[in-house]
């Protein structure tokens, strides 16, 4: 999918949380948006969702300016907040199938497709759990098997590497990112891991007091910054020291 | 009660100042963060005495509008039939909840307890408060003599227990919160208006031939009837004394072992609530739940009816609720799931209903053989019976209140519907056509009541039964404002910042403005004009959701509010 931001703002009273972003994504790209707290990458992923309003600029979704009637448009796009917005009294087999009707996308093998998801991410035994009883950890892995399949055009996921979920449900949540991307799926997630960053996406956006300070690929930022062995600490270390 | 330690507040206050002004690059931080008067803690009910004036001064100000007598009293109604209905929403949603933050901490449980009472407790004075400043200003007007100026505060004080008493029994009955914006905006109204006679023509008419009957709303109307009684000779308006005492009598206890049923002290509830809020119980606390873990996979047969079963079934408790869900299109079933996790009792609710409307026209029926003197203590019995059974029966209230389920992401909530792909126009629809069914269902028996009233009254049925026709279309037609409104109480629409925000507002304010007129109108209009008026009601109704949700799909505003605690 092709995503655009123009000269996107939005304000919290008197913060700018994002100040004239525009940024250009195109299909196929795992992108990492990085900053300090209270950056805007939160906001960022919201607008991009539609679960935010932006004071100003426009988000364009394949060259269409998004709307929230627009329901076909909104299906192509999943965002996954740090906290899912789940139904907190139906099972985990319930969520889904909401979900998947949500989106249009009740095939045929979708319970075949479920069931090796909710394998993959230990989910079987709690299958016909309300959600409302699980840990933060298997609300995350609910949400994440969810998007898994509904298998949108844009993937939106906030912190998804800070949600509590165990190291098996975070190498298999690379996994299927990767797989995503080769399929053409355009991935967005925010992440305060640097390390993570560096290994896990193809395009790093750095964001600092609602602007975009850096948006290229890992080895042209290595090459611009002073330490090319931790370029998004020295980096980091710069923003702070621009705001301080 | 205050959790936080004031000393310690300042103290660190002062710190924090002192440090930030002594470095540069933190007072430049500091001016970035700061609050404004619009990110500043800001409680509304700091003003709330200001606004306990309103009423004090609308009925000063049409003193001299000829209509003054019969308006006093029923302004009063009116006014405290919001107090009432607002009281109900403040305790269902904050005295009975409290801020989930305090679980996470070594609060002692008890404390809760006292918390959750001495909330209770700081909402006392606001009934007292606004019938104080109205019968200040009867009181001033009439010319009190010293028996009189002595009986303001009893009254107000009586005053306040009747209307908590209301509150408390309210807080079984399924109420829309929306109501209370038309409420205040019916006092505006006759500002506004009351010197304009053909816009205020039927209103006019209705509250000066009908202000007895309206003046039995709510206990507001009891007590300034009371007071100008009082200022003449007795009568049977002291009767009303017994009213509010024992409406408060029947509720308190009941509404404390809820409240403290709810916040109970006891370990496992709070465990429980823990669990039902989703909080992240460590591994050491988690329940053991060794069998379930060890359930062996499930078969390709199993899985597939597990993941049938899992589909939304019609297993709905009440014939009302299958007759419904049996006719809603997929997509709509859909659509309900997200708002509402069943449907609401209707059926228990129209039944309801029918059992009050009953026992109120037995009321009635009875009166001449009861004596005398007690008459309008019954009268009054039956009128608070009828409009509580027309909360349960007529679809004023949805019973949607899912829709305001959200989460509490740091500080802000998101209503659910925020994330997934819906439009809440589909919202709306669902709702009229369950509103439409409601309506149709209690109209035979609206059609009934308003007969047999007639037939008591020694009045021409004809009247009462086209009130009945007219209170069962006007709340049907009302359905799609109302769920609009709904909507509006999980958006940040009100805390959108300039044009945007005023916009959405102002709309509001307009389409309930205009939906007060119209519904009033038609409700007393004759019948000719009654004709016009109520399909210019739901059209007014179908464009203010219309244009609100319109304003929601182009980005006016959106599903993330300040989390209130």
């Amino acid at each position: 999918m092709e995503v655009e931001l123009r000269e996107v703002s939005r304000r919290y009273g008197r913060i700018r949380a994002l100040d004239a972003v525009s940024l250009k994504l195109g299909a196929g790209e795992l992108v990492a948006v990085l900053g300090l707290n209270g950056a805007g990458k939160t906001t960022l992923l919201r607008c991009l969702a539609g679960v935010l309003a932006p004071d100003r600029g426009a988000v364009l979704l394949n060259g269409k300016e998004f709307r929230r009637d627009d329901l076909a448009l909104r299906r192509q796009l999943f965002f996954l907040p740090d906290f899912p917005l789940l139904f907190w009294d139906r099972s985990i087999i319930h969520n889904l199938s909401i979900v998947l009707r949500l989106h249009e996308q009740e095939t045929a093998d979708a319970p075949q497709r479920a069931l090796a998801l909710l394998r993959e991410l230990d989910l079987l035994p709690l299958a016909n759990r309300p959600v409302g009883s699980l840990s933060r950890g298997q609300l995350y892995k609910t949400a994440l098997a969810a998007l898994c399949l509904v298998d949108p055009e844009l993937w939106l996921l906030d912190e998804p590497l800070a949600s509590g979920i165990d190291p098996l449900a975070v190498s298999f949540f690379k996994q299927v990112v990767r797989a995503a991307v080769a399929r053409g799926r355009t991935v967005l997630y925010s992440t305060q891991l640097l390390d993570v960053a560096e290994r896990f996406a193809d395009r790093i956006i750095v964001l600092h007091e609602g602007r975009v300070r850096a948006d290229d690929r890992l080895d042209a930022l290595r090459a611009e910054a002073g330490d090319p062995a931790n370029p998004l600490e020295e980096l980091f270390r710069k923003l702070r020291g621009t705001s301080a | 009660m205050k959790l936080h330690d004031p000393a310690f507040v300042r103290a660190t206050q002062r710190l924090v100042k002192a440090e930030c002004r002594a470095q540069p690059a933190l007072r430049r931080a500091v001016r970035r963060n700061r609050t404004s008067w619009r990110t500043r803690a800001f409680s509304v009910w700091s003003i709330r005495w200001l606004w306990g004036l309103l009423p004090a001064a609308l009925i000063g100000i049409t003193q001299d509008s000829g209509w003054a007598v019969a308006t006093a009293p029923v302004l009063a109604a009116w006014w405290f039939l919001e107090v009432i209905i607002l009281g109900r929403g403040v305790v269902v949603n904050h005295a009975l909840d409290l801020p989930p933050a305090l679980l996470t901490l070594p609060f002692a449980p008890d404390a809760f307890a006292r918390l959750a009472r001495a909330r209770v407790l700081s909402l006392l004075w606001r009934p007292f408060w606004d019938g104080l400043a109205i019968l200040v200003v009867l009181a001033a007007t009439h010319q009190a003599g010293p028996a009189g100026w002595l009986a303001v505060p009893l009254l107000a004080a009586l005053n306040a227990a009747a209307v908590w008493g209301a509150v408390l029994l309210l807080t079984r009955c399924p109420v829309p919160q929306a109501l209370t914006l038309f409420m205040y905006l019916l006092p505006f109204a006759v500002l506004i208006f009351h010197k304009t006679g053909w816009l205020m023509h039927w209103l006019r008419e209705t509250l000066t031939t009908q202000a007895t009957w309206l003046t039995l709303l709510s206990p507001g109307g009891w007590t300034t009837a009371l007071f100008l009684a009082g200022l003449g000779p007795l009568s049977a308006w002291w009767w009303l004394a017994l009213v509010p005492l024992l409406a408060l009598a029947a509720c308190a206890p009941q509404f404390l072992r809820t409240m403290m049923r709810q916040i109970a002290p006891e370990r496992h509830l709070l465990e429980e609530w823990l669990g039902a809020e989703a909080f992240e119980p460590t591994d050491a606390e988690a329940p053991p739940e060794a069998p379930e873990a060890a359930a062996p996979e499930p078969s390709a047969a199993e899985w597939r009816d597990a993941w049938a079963a899992a589909r939304l079934d019609d297993n709905e408790s009440g014939w009302m609720e299958q007759f419904f869900f049996r006719r809603l299109q997929p997509r709509e079933r859909l659509v309900l799931e997200c708002i509402a996790n069943r449907l609401p009792p209707w059926t228990r609710w129209t039944w309801r209903s029918l059992q009050l409307l009953t026992v109120a026209l037995l009321i009635m029926l009875l009166l001449p053989l009861l004596p005398a003197g007690l008459h309008m203590l019954f009268i009054i019995a039956a009128v608070v019976l009828a409009v509580l059974g027309l909360c349960f029966g007529l679809p004023l209230a949805s019973g949607f209140d899912e829709l305001a389920s959200r989460v509490v992401l740091y500080g802000m909530s998101l209503a659910r519907p925020a994330v997934y792909p819906l439009n809440p126009w589909e919202f709306v629809r669902l709702t009229r056509k369950a509103a439409a069914l409601r309506a149709l269902v209690m109209l035979p028996a609206l059609l009934l009541v308003g007969g047999l009233v007639a037939l008591l009254l020694h009045k021409p049925p004809a009247a009462l039964v086209l009130l009945g026709l007219k209170l069962s279309l006007i709340s049907a037609a009302a359905a799609p404002f109302l769920c609009a409104m709904a909507l509006s109480a999980v958006t940040n629409d009100s805390q959108t910042p300039g044009l945007r925000g005023l916009r959405a507002v102002g709309l509001i304010i307009f389409f309930a403005l205009l939906l007060v007129g119209l519904g009033l109108s038609a409700l007393f209009a004759p019948v000719v004009w009654s004709a016009l008026l109520l399909p210019a009601f739901a059209l007014a109704a179908h464009l203010g959701a219309y244009l609100y949700v319109r304003s929601y799909n182009r980005g006016g505003f959106d599903f993330l509010q300040r989390a209130r605690q």
